[in-house]
């Protein structure tokens, strides 16, 4: 009996997951068309925070579909530090080009 | 640039991702009749992305807006256009695997991951190309 609540919970988390992963990507994409369009309308103090703002809500959703979609969590911790590292430095990258021509 | 269409667009790419990690579990519980659904409809949702493309450059064309008008529409219809030709190939690859997965080929599980991947990367450039040209002021 055990073995099928495990198997059940297993399956659920198998199901659910995936989905609730979604769900945060849906939710930061929502969030992010937002902040894109009013925050800068309503408060304008700054066109380079918004900027900022979406560029890491975006590398954000990149890590979470990077490591949970495509399955980064469940590789050896060389494989793992690797994508991790290149998500960061893709991130910074395109911040400080965008700080420099900006300026 | 319209966000609205670009927000569609992310949202309509999400869920094919999460469809094919439904297929891959599938494919990994050894039940290709499911995961033949769920590529299905990732490979509808692909086709989906492409139409509201498609229709996207039609508007913009129409208006007179085109790669030469200035560097932000050249940036816009060439990195756009470099994404849909992946996508184009992402969807025939899943396509083919809809086809496949009846089939004795289904003992070859590193076809199919393969598959995912190269959609979860089409997603990935999506989900960094749209804030950069739909976004940003």
């Amino acid at each position: 009996m055990f073995r099928m609540l495990y198997r059940y919970i297993n399956f659920q988390s198998e199901l659910l997951f995936p989905m609730a992963v979604w769900v945060i990507l849906f939710a930061a994409t929502c969030f992010s068309s937002w902040f894109g369009d009013a925050y800068v309308e309503a408060i304008t103090i700054n066109s380079q925070i918004t900027t900022y703002g979406l560029i890491f809500i975006a590398f954000f959703k990149v890590r979470l579909v990077i490591i949970h979609f495509m399955e980064l969590r469940a590789m050896p911790i060389v494989i793992r530090v690797v994508g991790e590292l290149w998500v960061v430095g893709v991130c910074s990258g395109i911040l400080l080009i965008y700080t420099f021509v900006h300026n | 640039m319209n966000p609205i269409i670009g927000v569609v667009n992310t949202l309509i790419l999400l869920t094919s991702s999460l469809f094919v990690v439904y297929a891959i579990n599938a494919i990994r519980m050894q039940r290709p009749k499911i995961a033949k659904r769920f590529f299905l409809l990732a490979f509808l949702c692909g086709i989906g992305f492409s139409i509201i493309k498609i229709t996207e450059y039609s508007e913009k064309i129409g208006e007179g807006i085109y790669p030469i008008t200035n560097d932000f529409f050249m940036f816009y219809f060439i990195l756009t256009g470099l994404h849909l030709m992946h996508v184009l190939i992402g969807i025939c690859f899943l396509g083919f695997l809809v086809k496949i997965c009846n089939s004795p080929l289904n003992k070859n599980i590193k076809l199919y991951e393969s598959g995912g991947i190269f959609w979860h990367m089409v997603d990935l450039l999506w989900i960094v190309l749209f804030p950069l040209l739909y976004l940003m002021k």
